[in-house]
């Protein structure tokens, strides 16, 4: 007789919830729009969408509280010590709760857009939900079997988001191409970690590190493949082409829901993977992270300069900053690690929140993408104007707002590791980036509008969301020690992020 | 450190209650775009202060509940600013003191600070200029408020330098409140241009004294740190070449105090900086009030005051502070005695006050300087408020010859402005009395070079000052009226918002003395240790060794003054009310000194011919024209913006093709060249 494994079910607590949440959503949406009246309203569609929004906005909270709970508790716990393949870790339950959060700001944003664009699709949250499922299973998997299908979980449904409103060219575009590459990137990982396990004789990250030859040409090439594989999904330079097309396409929203949460899941696996699966070989993938980053600093911040489309700008920043990121990789310090952390977080409130005002302004089935149309923004809509003026200053690293610790963090790393090259190459694109990022606030605040149909007023989801990312990026700011809050007490998130990172360097 | 001090949590709210309604305002106007109803924004304002005045009662209570050597009270809220390690480690904290030192200065800003907010309600409901007007002069004032207090509660240098530079923006602002005239725009930027000048100092002392304290192993910024490490540093020097004045070495901690000494210039207003005061009265009468009289101007006199550790060790520098200080009251006043323009007499007036604030901190009365900071603060913001009054009875008339009489009309505004002319010319017992003859004293006491001239020029200009305050008076109260007949019939009281705080503000100009009764005084009523804020304030300065004073020439000192007010008072009289001819003629007989007064030593003509048009001639013509426009813009900024939007337009453009097939290319150009790196 076999005995039953002994399996830790709480370790998949957080991911079940996700995964439950997306089949009630499916499932509510059959039953919803059969029924003519619930309660004794009218169900009409914008009805079954804030309904189904606040579904997945209530199973993100209920997993943002379990993986906060875990991160809260501390240690390591293993879903099947038999075959370890998912496991709890201050770590993983941190990036779950981001990813979590993120998530449910993005819901947030959707409701009243989808209903602007007619695209109020029920399994538009169920696909949320199961993208964000893949990408919670990946930064637990201590498996490269159980990376890959993560990584496959989290990227076929934002492959059907992208292509969600179905009825433009350009969101058909943006999907085939991010499908159609995505499986090629795909691919190439899946090569990479087949060589890997031909040569360790073993998925799990641990058989891996015991059984990594550094002299074998096998090893290399596979190690250089999945390297290719996450810079696609983080995309550098140059397995970045994608982002502007694919961003620029697919509805707004879902840009920013994939703009902030796939970085980061990718960077967070990443960092995993690094410390727990590679540790030895960190002196030669260091000059290629060296390389990538430096040349997706420059690459992304020089076609920023030239865009006119706000998306497409905003997708040239993101590989900026995924540059800026990758710094932290190169330093291979527990500093460097604990300032990627503290930067996505950042990088997800002033993204989202940026990306938050383009939804926000978006006006019976148009996008409002063109720079120039945001032009007198402060005299029609000063509040959202207020909001974006800030987002800018924080992307491009201004003093007193996230978007400035995050980056102070990652050079300082820089700097405490003698990276002092890639640091001058960072902080003087980051100059450049202040040109394009800084043209919005004074078209909104120094040009006479345009006669541009913005929508004239915000949804109390949209609001909601920009308040928050605002506030976050300030507190971030100007508290990055202690975020003092009137009803959680003070959050400390710097001391999260070097807890989170701490257990790859014995803490 | 020394002394840690008590905890007390309630400290930060002193001044982030007048920040927050400052935030608020500026939300309101700037963000959203909607005013708050004026009497309500205003109504917020006056709160915030008087809440932050009510709880520096509070924690003055607390901190009188502690024995007299170890009051303290501290609250420290985050690292501010944290850099550098070992030796050079700086750390800046946002932490807040309040020692006996800042109690008084938190209590004065805030209770004169409370008096002016309201007075400006009904001052400002006047102006119809602008429909924000009113709501965007509270938050100027409010956050002044905020600055001025984090200046004087902030534990360390750098938090103190936060909130000086703080005041100085609220003033630039609200000296050019009124900007679409743009004579008030060029005063603020006067004003701010100046104190850049002083704030230069201050910036360098501040590098000089960490610089020093760090060669001795102990950087430090806070006020208890550099104490505690003081001594390390006073026998530093620095070698200068030999063509410099006292080579080849000077003493550090002089250099210090001169630095932080000619910040102090700047801002109180002394020469040579103090040119820019009296334009400052460009601005609406409340802030000439609270910010050029009562709070901003004494922040220069109060730093000297907390750095007195340094110039007890800095004999030369504090020679130096009492001369110009002395100096300063001295010309101040003479030029006051020409000026026309009522605020104009009071702010060459508050000048000469600063100066003899200077005078008394440099002969190391500190406590006199600190007595006299308060009792000024309390009738020079009464008669710049009264004045305003007159103003607004006046239809913003400013000009004296065309006053005279008012007493038959401004029947409650003459009591409080007599009130504050008694008090500042000196005559017992009103407030400025004390304080002035307790500054006097320090001067005669003193070891700097030349003290019994100082306490000579003291005396003169005490005379100055009781002759040019009774002029004012006459001038305007007294008389036959020469208001235009038109005007006459409307001239009476302002309205209660105006008239109440005078009130309470008369009332301390003539009491707020009698905290500082001097001991010769108190001796001859019974009273043991009457000086209560010199008690009070002994713990925080340093003690020097003043010389032996007896007590009969202390009463002659005192006879004298007396004397030598009533003196310029009577003088006054002679001139302006008995024979009112007179004057002109003496100014015909005497014409080119009367000219030079007039024109106040054609110091402003003197700054522009060698300072200031030199430097816009250069900067136009070189640093503009050439370096800025030419290499900077033209090679630097333009080149380089220019050359990598060429970049990425005329290249990276084209790898961006928007084709699958050719994106897939790249990336196995990168694959390939990751794996052919890695088998090298």
């Amino acid at each position: 007789m076999i005995p039953a494994p002994d399996l830790n079910l709480s370790v998949l607590l957080p991911i079940i919830l996700v995964a439950i949440g997306s089949m009630t959503i499916l499932m509510g949406e059959v039953l919803l729009s059969r029924a003519d009246t619930v309660l004794g309203r009218e169900v009409t569609e914008s009805f079954i969408g804030t309904v189904l929004a606040g579904t997945a906005i209530f199973f993100f909270a209920l997993t943002l509280w379990a993986s906060g709970v875990a991160f809260a508790g501390g240690g390591v716990q293993v879903f099947n010590p038999d075959n370890p393949m998912y496991q709890l870790d201050p770590f993983s339950s941190f990036v779950t709760a981001v990813l979590a959060l993120s998530a449910l700001l993005s819901c947030a944003l959707s409701i009243t857009y989808l209903s602007e664009l007619r695209i109020n699709h029920g399994e538009y949250y169920a696909l949320i939900m199961l993208s964000a499922s893949g990408m919670m299973l990946m930064v637990a998997a201590v498996d490269l079997i159980a990376v890959f299908l993560g990584l496959e979980l989290m990227s076929i449904p934002i492959y059907v988001l992208a292509g969600f409103d179905r009825r433009k060219l350009r969101s058909n575009e943006s999907a085939l191409k991010y499908f159609l590459i995505g499986s090629f990137a795909s691919a190439i990982l899946l090569y990479g970690m087949a060589l890997l396990y031909g040569v360790s004789g073993g998925t799990s990250f641990e058989a891996l590190r015991a059984g990594f030859d550094a002299d074998n040409p096998m090893a290399l090439v596979g190690l250089g493949l999945v390297v290719v594989g996450f810079a696609f999904k983080i995309s550098m330079v140059p397995f970045h082409q994608w982002t502007p097309d694919v961003y620029e396409g697919a509805p707004s929203a879902v840009t920013a829901y994939m703009s902030v949460t796939v970085k980061v899941a990718a960077f967070a696996t990443l960092i995993r993977l690094l410390a727990m699966a590679f540790g030895p070989l960190e002196a030669s993938l260091e000059t290629i992270f060296w390389v990538l980053s430096a040349l997706t600093i420059v690459v992304g911040n020089i076609m920023a300069i030239i865009q006119e489309n706000v998306k497409r700008m905003l997708a040239y920043s993101s590989i900026a900053h995924a540059g800026y990121l990758m710094i932290g990789l190169v330093t291979g310090t527990i500093e460097g690690y604990s300032a990627m952390i503290f930067y996505l977080i950042a990088y997800t409130f002033m993204n989202l929140g940026a990306f938050g005002v383009v939804v926000a302004l978006a006006n019976r089935g148009n996008d409002c993408e063109r720079i120039a149309s945001f032009a007198g923004l402060a005299r029609t809509r000063p509040g959202l104007a207020a909001v974006m003026a800030l987002f800018m200053l924080s992307l491009a690293g201004i003093p007193g707002t996230a978007g400035f610790m995050g980056k102070f963090k990652i050079f300082m790393a820089a700097v405490n590791s003698g990276d002092i090259w890639l640091l001058i190459i960072g902080v003087l694109m980051s100059v450049v980036s202040v040109y394009y990022y800084l043209r919005i606030p004074v078209l909104m605040y120094m040009r006479e509008p345009e006669d541009e149909s913005h929508r004239t007023e915000i949804a109390s989801g949209e609001g909601a969301v920009l308040v928050v990312c605002a506030l976050a990026v300030l507190a971030l700011g100007l508290f990055p020690n202690r975020v003092p809050t009137l009803l959680f007490g003070d959050l400390d998130v710097l001391d999260w992020a070097n807890r989170s990172v701490g257990m790859f360097f014995g803490g | 450190m020394v002394d840690v001090g008590t905890e007390s949590d309630l400290l930060r709210w002193i001044p982030l209650l007048p920040l927050l309604v400052a935030a608020y305002h500026g939300i309101s106007i700037g963000v959203l775009r909607r005013p708050t109803v004026p009497r309500v924004a205003a109504i917020f304002s006056c709160a915030a202060v008087l809440l932050s005045f009510v709880l520096a009662c509070i924690a003055l209570r607390d901190l009188l509940a502690l024995p007299p050597d170890s009051r303290m009270l501290v609250d420290d809220i985050y690292t501010w600013i944290g850099a550098g390690i070992g030796s050079r480690a700086l750390s800046a904290e946002v932490s807040f003191q309040l020692d006996p030192l800042s109690a008084v200065m938190t209590l004065v800003v805030t209770f004169v600070g409370s008096m002016i907010h309201i007075y400006s309600i009904g001052y400002m409901e006047d102006d119809h200029r602008d429909d924000k007007g009113t709501q965007r002069f509270f938050c100027y004032l409010n956050l002044f408020t905020f600055s001025m207090l984090v200046l004087v509660l902030g534990d360390n240098l750098v938090l103190m330098f936060l909130g000086w530079e703080g005041v100085g923006l609220c003033s630039y602002l609200l000296i050019g409140f009124w900007y679409s005239d743009s004579w008030n725009a060029y005063c603020g930027s006067k004003a701010f241009i100046v104190n850049r000048i002083g704030d230069f100092g201050f910036l360098i002392g501040l590098f000089l004294l960490f610089n020093a304290l760090s060669e001795i192993g102990h950087p430090a910024v806070s006020f208890a740190g550099i104490q505690a490490h003081f001594d390390g540093i006073v026998e530093m020097t620095i070698a200068v070449p030999a063509w410099m004045p006292f080579a080849p070495e000077w003493q550090l901690v002089n250099v210090i105090g001169l630095c932080f000494f000619l910040g102090a210039c700047g801002k109180s207003a002394q020469i040579p900086l103090y040119v820019w005061l009296p334009d400052a009265m460009a601005g609406p009468t409340p802030v000439s009030a609270l910010i050029h009289a009562a709070t901003m101007v004494t922040a220069g006199v109060y730093m000297v005051c907390r750095l007195s550790f340094l110039y007890a060790a800095a004999p030369e520098a504090s020679a130096v502070i009492a001369w110009t200080g002395a100096i300063t009251a001295l010309v101040a006043a003479t030029i006051a005695i020409t000026q026309n323009d009522i605020k104009k007499v009071l702010a060459y007036s508050t000048v000469s006050q600063l100066g003899y604030m200077f005078l008394a901190a440099g002969c190391g009365g500190y406590t006199a300087a600190i007595f006299h900071l308060g009792t000024h603060a309390f009738f020079k913001g009464l008669l710049f408020l009264a004045a305003g009054a007159v103003i607004l009875a006046m239809h913003h008339e400013q000009d004296m010859r065309k006053m005279g009489g008012l007493w038959r009309r401004l029947r409650m505004t003459r009591w409080v402005f007599f009130a504050g002319v008694y008090a500042i010319a000196g005559f017992p017992p009103f407030s400025g009395f004390f304080s002035k003859d307790e500054i006097l004293v320090a001067a005669w006491a003193s070891h700097v070079p030349g003290h019994t001239w100082l306490y000579g020029i003291g005396m003169l200009t005490a005379g100055l000052t009781a002759f040019y305050m009774f002029r004012l008076w006459y001038l305007t109260f007294c008389g036959e009226s020469r208001v235009p007949s038109d005007v006459l019939s409307h001239v009476k009281d302002p309205n209660g918002f105006v008239v109440n705080p005078l009130w309470v503000l008369a009332f301390f100009s003539v009491t707020a003395g009698l905290v500082g009764l001097p001991q010769i005084w108190g001796d001859l009523i019974g009273i043991e240790e009457s000086n209560s804020l010199a008690n009070f304030l002994k713990p925080v300065f340093a003690a020097g060794e003043p010389h032996h004073i007896a007590h009969s020439t202390e009463y002659w000192m005192a006879f004298w003054a007396v004397a030598i007010a009533l003196s310029g008072t009577a003088l006054a009289w002679l001139l302006y009310i008995k024979k009112p001819g007179v004057p002109d003629r003496i100014a015909a007989t005497l014409s080119g000194l009367y000219r030079t007064l007039l024109n106040k030593y054609y110091i402003d003509e003197l700054y522009d011919a060698v300072i200031v048009r030199p430097l816009v001639v250069f900067s136009d013509r070189v640093l503009y024209r050439i370096v800025d426009a030419g290499v900077i813009d033209g090679i630097g900024a333009n080149g380089t913006a220019y050359g990598i939007r060429a970049v990425a337009a005329n290249g990276l453009k084209y790898a961006q093709s928007g084709l699958a097939q050719n994106y897939i290319f790249f990336m196995i150009v990168g694959a390939v060249a990751i794996v052919g790196y890695l088998l090298r």
